[in-house]
């Protein structure tokens, strides 16, 4: 087996996904920013460089956390959570942020842009931006920029300019064109930094490489608490970089078993989930060939998941590979098992983790009853869950929170009439 | 081919540029979208380029994307594109090319789509997110070559030499030079910088050159003419009948043509 070696290529293809299917005006670009890449990663300098803001700015190494209660409570395997959420900016998307801004530094790129649905993504970019003095601006879909508010406070306090983007359903999929239009109207002096293991090549062969530090920090940290490897590794997918990075380093390990966890939304009978692998075909978009959502003409589809950072019609390539050759399984959860996955954890461990990382959670729980004692199972929450309090107080009707918005409203409206 | 390797001859012996224009099948809908073609034809152009739409059209400007965007919208199907094409293929002598990205394209069957091009009378086939090095898994250049469809090459001005020297080698037809880097739909300044590239375009192929994005006047052509043959424009014109009724766009684009045309 070499899983890994096919995973992280400078080709750029994965069997036959993958590829870079840009306009040709790109084709240069993504050239140079795979020499770029594949050179700083055999640079001591580089890595070092990495290494030591891993240490001292984002917070690595992350802990991996023996879930004894969820674990007992369900009786079966041993869950372990690899906890992504205590990062800097609260989510694994820091790890292929500071890794492509220290690229675009080597490249002497002076500015930067990147799509967001959520704004996590966007928010981890304006971060690292603001840390190496880069211009920053952020494509946002114009719905998302409105539902999306707290977030692009943020982005904005960290210097970005956030773009609302008008055309077509205003989400993360027109964000990502309108990010590629910029590119290729300003290809020399942009870095272009994508936000998961998705887009042309080097993309997901460079946030892979700048996510496996999950799973290789859960190597050592597993055999230390239970003297060997996983049998279990389970991860949502939206893009795929935080499934890919806790999954690259046991690739080759036969006998770890993986599953991503999609979103299935409202249920994947209907429109409304992003379950690519259940309803998607194959098509070739934003610069790669991979698993779609789309219609028999290959237009793409509008999705839907309680999870911003899952709602995407499209998946990465490596990913699709993974799947095909059936290396990785895939199951989906429903937005309602994901609110009370969310909730389960919380009450028995302390941890809010972020909606996509909760659909990991619910596969937990549907997997763990059938599992025997001494096997275990270790889950990525790849974000943690304070972001999602707008959403989640709605998704409750909780009471209190609305009044308490309520009396905001009310307060800053009389402020400002007085003032 | 043969209609647009005569058009080409017959372009190059005048001394004067030809004009490729373009526009989207089922914008504002199918109908009136075949109207516009007729008009276009009538008016001056010497090839026309059918775009069928596409929901995530990356290498067009915000003028483009939003026709595709509509057309969509309108629930034009590449089925119904296709049949527009084949009447206003059917309708004239001069080359109908179809301009698509790759996903319709797969999504159809790569072999089946360039046997039903070919079919209704297509030329030529452009598609902007298809670099060559992707033919081994899909065999665009292969079937289309198979059944006599030119499968247009783009250089941009970003292109390198030895990539240019690969590009060339897999094109049939004519070249498709952007003019400057960026997406379609905003104007060009034509410098000594655009001037060299062509230059360079020219000196690594004997095949007509197009030249296009961003070309919405005469004196634009006028610079460009003694570079390349062809003079592509699509936004300019999309703009000049978007959002009015169809009358009145008819109109336009006659006017809009004649002022561009008659250099
Ligand atoms: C916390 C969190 N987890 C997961 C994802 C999904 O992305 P990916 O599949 O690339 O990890 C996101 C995306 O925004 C996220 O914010």
């Amino acid at each position: 087996m070499d899983y890994k070696t096919t995973i992280i290529n400078k080709d750029g293809h994965f069997g036959s996904f993958g590829g870079r299917y840009v306009p040709e005006v790109l084709v240069p670009i993504m050239d140079d920013l795979r020499d770029a890449f594949f050179e700083a990663v055999e640079d001591e300098n580089f890595i070092g460089e990495l290494q030591k803001l891993h240490r001292t700015y984002t917070g690595r190494p992350t802990p991996l956390y023996h879930c004894e209660n969820l674990s007992a409570k369900l009786g079966g395997a041993q869950i372990f959570m690899k906890n992504e959420g205590l990062l800097h900016t609260g989510a694994h998307k820091i790890n292929h942020c500071l890794g492509q801004a220290l690229i675009a530094k080597r490249m002497g790129k002076k500015r930067v842009i990147a799509e967001t649905g959520a704004g996590q993504h966007g928010l981890a970019t304006a971060t690292v931006c603001a840390k190496f003095g880069l211009d920053c601006t952020v494509y946002m879909g114009a719905k998302d920029y409105a539902r999306q508010r707290p977030n692009v406070f943020w982005m904005e306090q960290l210097g970005a300019t956030v773009v609302p983007v008008t055309d077509g359903d205003q989400t993360l999929r027109d964000a990502i064109n309108a990010a590629l239009r910029d590119l290729i109207s300003q290809p020399e002096e942009t870095h272009y930094l994508l936000g998961t293991v998705c887009g042309p090549n080097p993309y997901p062969s460079m946030n892979t490489y700048f996510q496996k530090i999950i799973g290789e920090e859960v190597r050592t940290q597993i055999e230390d608490q239970t003297g060997g490897t996983p049998d279990y590794l389970i991860a949502c997918v939206g893009g795929g970089s935080n499934a890919l990075g806790l999954f690259y380093d046991f690739l080759d390990d036969e006998h770890v078993k993986m599953i991503g966890v999609e979103a299935g939304g409202k249920g994947v009978d209907g429109q409304e989930h992003a379950a690519r692998f259940q309803c998607g075909s194959v098509g070739v978009a934003e610069g790669f060939k991979s698993y779609f959502l789309q219609n028999s003409d290959g237009q793409l589809s509008s999705t839907h998941s309680i999870s911003a950072g899952l709602d995407y019609a499209g998946v990465g390539p490596q990913i699709a590979y993974l799947q095909e050759s059936k290396r990785v399984k895939f199951s989906y959860a429903l937005d309602r098992e994901v609110m009370s996955a969310y909730q389960l954890l919380a009450r028995t461990e302390g941890v809010f983790a972020a909606l996509e990382s909760s659909h990991a959670v619910a596969e937990v729980i549907k997997l763990a009853p059938s599992l025997k004692k001494d096997q275990s199972i270790v889950f990525n929450c790849s974000g943690r869950g304070d972001k999602d309090l707008f959403i989640v107080t709605k998704e409750l009707e909780d009471a209190g929170f609305k009044s308490f918005l309520a009396e905001e409203l009310a307060e800053l409206e009389k402020g400002s009439g007085t003032s | 081919m043969k209609k647009l390797n005569s058009q080409l001859d017959r372009i190059q012996s005048s001394g004067k540029p030809g004009f490729m224009m373009h526009m989207v099948a089922g914008y504002p809908d199918l109908k009136r979208s075949e109207k516009i073609a007729t008009q276009i034809l009538e008016s001056g152009a010497a090839l026309l380029e059918v775009q069928i739409p596409f929901s995530d059209p990356v290498a067009d400007g915000p003028v483009i994307a939003r026709a595709n965007e509509l057309a969509l919208k309108n629930g034009v199907t590449v089925e119904g594109s296709l049949l527009v094409i084949e009447r206003i293929a059917a309708s004239t002598e001069k080359p109908i090319l179809i301009m698509t990205y790759f996903n319709i394209i797969q999504n159809y069957g790569v072999e089946q789509f360039c046997k039903r091009a070919a079919e209704i009378g297509v030329q030529g086939l452009i598609v902007p997110d298809y670099p060559y090095d992707e033919e081994q898994d899909n065999s665009l250049i292969k079937y289309s070559h198979e059944n006599d469809l030119a499968l247009i090459q783009v250089i941009a001005s970003t292109s390198r030499a030895d990539r240019i020297n690969e590009i060339v080698k897999h094109a049939s037809g004519f070249i498709y030079c952007m003019a400057r880097t960026g997406i379609t739909g905003r104007k060009t300044d034509i410098n000594l910088q655009t001037i060299k590239y062509l230059e360079s375009v020219r000196a690594s192929s004997d095949l007509p050159m197009a030249v296009g994005f961003g070309l919405s006047e005469r004196s634009q052509v006028q610079e460009l003419k003694n570079y390349a043959q062809i003079m592509v424009v699509g936004s300019a014109l999309i703009k000049e009948y978007a959002d009015i009724p169809i009358d009145k766009g008819l109109q336009q684009i006659k006017k809009f043509m004649i002022g561009l045309i008659d250099v």
